[in-house]
């Protein structure tokens, strides 16, 4: 077996281990099996092309990058408001299609979303007032940041800081309030 | 806590293990060459106020034979706006571009088959009209969107705030056009664009 083989056969042994559970985290992060499935397959393109450069020794630690990897996009995520797909069209890889109803509810099922949203309502009732409506105004309406800005009386900047921040704190709190099972110990 | 996913596979999860399986594994160091606009269809959303004018037109212009500007925004007489995209690669930048030049439409993705009818939300005038018609190249197409006259001043200029216009073309042509509210997006819209 080649070097490239057995690289690979790690890989997709990630995949087995972590694919479901990274699915299931950001479909909850991101409260939408659409947006969080694009986001995981992104995910995974990333992982896919920069897995040459993993210095993980060990399965937790794979997971470990695998999951950092993660944490970046959602971060560029909550700061720009897209997902970019850049790993996807390197690789011409596509975002596995949801079909269907069932296997939409499948995932929300999984992702336990009905059973997160009063604990969102309640994570949203906590942001501070300004914080609350950038959230609001951003992710719920989907308005462009400078409309944001606009109606928060503040620049653009400030809007990105504001909507940036409620998330991560409304992540946090939502992730005290259903913490995501690892069946695999992940160190940071 | 088990989550069902914990023991069933979800088909999602199946099509992904099918790409990884498909694909070989990139060598070290290796940079890939980047991907250009191809046989998926390509929407441009528009929002808030303000797209420059009365008339708007976008052309979509796919991969040339010859190295090609990524993507080019100019501005013509009355307003005309034309914004070519080449590389998809360069989608980032050129919504940056629109950003800056206040042109309140962004390039965004939807799956094939996205179909939506256009209507400005909260207005009674008629659909605004849109027609595809071939680009210059052979591979392009050029949309043009105008506001019915009878929408006034509140025709493509004055779309609410949290609305999207959606237009949506592929190689092949217009595919579809959409008015939408972001909490009611169609499924076919890629979420978070």
């Amino acid at each position: 077996m080649s070097r490239a083989d057995r690289s690979k056969q790690a890989f997709e042994g990630l995949y087995e281990r972590a694919g479901r559970r990274l699915l299931v985290h950001l479909v909850r992060r991101l409260q939408d099996v659409e947006a969080g499935t694009e986001l995981w397959a992104e995910c995974w393109a990333a992982a896919f092309a920069g897995w040459s450069r993993c210095r993980a020794g060990t399965p937790g630690e794979e997971e470990a990058w695998l999951f950092g990897i993660a944490r970046r996009q959602l971060v560029a995520y909550y700061r720009t408001g897209a997902i970019r797909r850049r790993a996807l069209e390197r690789l011409h890889w596509e975002v596995p299609t949801v079909g269907g109803a069932d296997e939409i509810e499948e995932l929300e099922r999984a992702a336990e979303l009905e059973a997160l949203r009063p604990a969102l309502a309640d994570a949203l009732g906590r942001l501070p007032q300004k914080r609350r409506r950038a959230v609001e105004l951003r992710i719920v309406s989907g308005l462009p940041y400078e409309q944001v800005a606009a109606q928060l009386g503040c620049t653009e900047q400030a809007a990105r800081a504001s909507v940036s921040r409620g998330l991560r704190r409304l992540a946090e709190l939502l992730d005290r309030a259903q913490p995501i099972e690892l069946t695999t110990e992940v160190p940071r | 806590m088990k989550h069902a996913l914990e023991h069933d596979e979800h088909p999602v999860l199946a099509r992904m293990r099918k790409q990884i399986a498909a694909t070989p594994m990139p060598p070290a160091r290796r940079r890939l060459a980047r991907s250009f606009l191809g046989g998926r269809p390509r929407v441009l959303a528009g929002a808030g106020a303000g797209v420059g004018g009365l008339a708007a037109v976008l052309a979509l212009t796919f991969a040339g034979a010859s190295s090609p500007p990524a993507f080019a925004v100019t501005t013509g007489a009355g307003g005309t706006i034309t914004i070519t995209l080449n590389a998809l690669s360069a989608v980032d930048s050129l919504n940056a571009k629109l950003a800056a030049a206040g042109v309140h439409v962004r390039v965004a993705e939807v799956v094939p088959g996205c179909n939506a009818p256009v209507q400005l939300a909260g207005s009674n005038a008629p659909p605004a009209t849109l027609q595809a018609k071939p680009g210059a190249g052979a591979n392009s197409v050029q949309l043009s969107a105008t506001a019915d006259p009878g929408a006034g001043a509140g025709g493509l200029t004055s779309v609410p705030a949290g609305q999207t216009l959606v237009l949506a073309a592929s190689t092949s042509g217009l595919q579809s056009v959409g008015q939408i509210n972001q909490s009611t997006a169609p499924a076919c819209v890629a979420q978070g664009q």
